[in-house]
C-alpha cells in the first residue's frame, strides 16, 4: 500500500464520528467548563492585583527617586552654604583690612593736612635774609663811531692819472656818525668824569659789540 | 429547549460581549472534537483536560481579534489554538524524543488489508499509543495537513527528522494493524 493511500484511509476511519471516550468526556466536561470560566474571572482579578501591584512598585520607585534627587539637593545645598560661608568670612576679613587702609589714609592724610599748614605759615612769615640788593651805578660811556666810507669815483669824472690833477679831495672822507641814543655809548674819559654827556671835545667810543649786543 | 441557529459571526460577536449563554454554546459545540484531538496528541485524560481548559481560555482571550473568513474558519481557528497548547503542553510535561536513527523498519506486510475492518476507536488507539515523537508527526501531516516545513517550524526539528518520524509512526501503524488483523483472523 502507497504511503498516500495509508494516510489518507487513516485520517477518513479518525474523523468517522465515534463515541470513543464518550464517558470521559461527560464526566470532565462540568470541570472542564468551569475551570474555563474561573480562568476567565480570575483573569480580571489577576489584572486588577497586577494592576495595584505595578501602581505599588512605581509609587516605592518614584519615591525613592524623589528620596534620592532630595538628598543629591541637600548635598549640593551643603556644599554652596559651606561655600558661602567661606566667601562671607573672606568678605569680613577683607573688611577689615580695607578699614584698617582706610584709617591709615585718613591719619597720612590728617599728616598731609598738617604739614601743608605749617608750609603755608611759613611762607606767610617774612624771613629775614642777608641778600643783598645791588645798587645800580649806570655810567655811560659815550663813544664817538668813527666810520669810514669810500667814496666812489664819479664816472663821468676822468679818472686822474697823476695825483696832482686829480680833483679827488685829498684825504679821505672820514664820516662821523652822531652818537646813537639807542646804543649803549661809552664815554672815555681820560682823567675827569663829566657830567656832559654831549660834549663836543668828548670822544665817543663805542666798544666792540659783544657789550651791547644783545645777541 | 430550542436550539437557536446562529452564524459563526453572530456567535463570535456575542462571545465578544460577554454573553454567556453563546459562550457555553461555543464551549459546547467545539468540546468534543477538541477533546479528541487532544487525546490524539497527549495520550492522557488529564492532560487533555488541561490542554481544553488552556485552550479556550485562550480561544475566549483571543476573540476580538478574531476576523472572519468564512464558513468554517472558526473551527480551524479552534482547532489550531488546540494544537498549539497540546504541543506546548507536550513539550513542558513529558520530553520528546526525535530519535533521527533510521532503523530501518522491516514492516512484516505492507499490505494492510485488514484496515477497513478496524474501527475509529481501534486506530485512535493504536495512534495514541505511538511514541510522542512519532505521534506528533503523525497527527500533524496526516490529520491536519502540515508539511514538513511547518511541523519542523512547529516542533523545532529539521524537515528530515520530520520526515523519519512520519515514516516511523506509518511502519508501526502498519505492523500494529497488521498484529490485529492477524489476531483476529486467529481468533476464528
Amino acid at each position: 500500500m502507497e504511503p498516500k493511500e495509508f494516510d489518507r484511509l487513516i485520517k477518513s476511519r479518525i474523523q468517522q464520528p465515534s463515541d470513543v471516550y464518550q464517558k470521559e468526556m461527560e464526566a470532565a466536561k462540568p470541570f472542564v467548563w468551569s475551570a474555563v470560566q474561573g480562568n476567565l474571572r480570575n483573569t480580571g482579578q489577576v489584572r486588577h492585583w497586577q494592576l495595584a501591584a505595578a501602581a505599588a512598585v512605581l509609587l516605592i520607585l518614584f519615591s525613592l527617586i524623589l528620596y534620592t534627587s532630595k538628598q543629591e539637593h541637600q548635598k549640593e545645598l551643603d556644599l554652596v552654604y559651606g561655600k558661602m560661608d567661606q566667601l562671607q568670612q573672606h568678605f569680613n576679613t577683607q573688611t577689615n583690612l580695607l578699614q584698617t587702609r582706610e584709617m591709615q589714609l585718613d591719619s597720612v592724610a590728617s599728616q598731609l593736612n598738617q604739614v601743608a599748614l605749617h608750609l603755608e605759615q611759613l611762607t606767610q612769615r617774612p624771613i629775614a635774609s642777608s641778600t643783598t640788593s645791588p645798587i645800580l651805578k649806570v655810567d655811560t660811556v659815550f663813544i664817538r663811531q668813527i666810520e669810514y666810507v669810500t667814496a666812489k669815483p664819479d664816472p663821468d669824472i676822468p679818472e686822474a692819472s697823476d695825483p696832482e690833477n686829480s680833483t679827488l679831495p685829498s684825504s679821505a672822507v672820514v664820516q662821523v656818525s652822531p652818537p646813537q641814543e639807542n646804543k649803549i655809548d661809552h664815554v672815555i674819559y681820560p682823567s675827569q668824569k663829566s657830567a656832559v654827556h654831549n660834549s663836543k671835545d668828548a670822544i665817543k667810543v663805542k666798544f666792540g659789540s659783544f657789550t651791547a649786543r644783545k645777541d | 429547549m430550542k436550539e437557536v441557529i446562529i452564524s459563526e459571526e453572530e456567535l463570535v460577536r456575542r462571545c465578544i460581549a460577554n454573553d454567556r449563554h453563546a459562550q457555553e454554546f461555543l464551549f459546547n459545540k467545539y468540546y468534543h472534537e477538541l477533546y479528541l484531538i487532544a487525546m490524539r496528541y497527549l495520550a492522557d485524560h488529564h492532560n487533555a483536560e488541561d490542554a481544553i481548559i488552556q485552550a479556550f481560555t485562550r480561544i475566549y482571550k483571543k476573540l476580538p481579534g478574531y476576523s472572519h473568513r468564512g464558513p468554517g474558519s472558526l473551527g480551524r481557528w479552534v482547532r489550531t489554538i488546540l494544537i498549539n497548547e497540546s504541543i506546548r503542553l507536550l513539550k513542558r510535561s513529558t520530553s520528546i524524543q526525535f530519535n533521527e536513527d533510521l532503523k530501518y523498519l522491516e514492516v512484516e506486510n505492507s499490505e494492510v488489508s485488514g484496515l477497513q475492518n478496524l474501527q475509529a476507536a481501534d486506530i485512535i488507539s493504536m495512534i495514541e499509543k505511538l511514541p510522542a515523537g512519532y505521534r506528533t508527526v503523525f497527527n500533524l501531516y496526516v490529520v491536519e495537513g502540515f508539511t514538513h516545513k511547518e511541523i519542523a517550524s512547529k516542533l523545532g526539528i529539521s524537515e528530515n527528522t520530520s520526515k523519519t518520524q512520519l515514516k516511523k509512526a506509518r511502519h508501526q501503524l502498519m505492523n500494529k494493524i497488521n498484529q490485529e488483523r492477524d489476531y483476529g483472523t486467529k481468533g476464528i
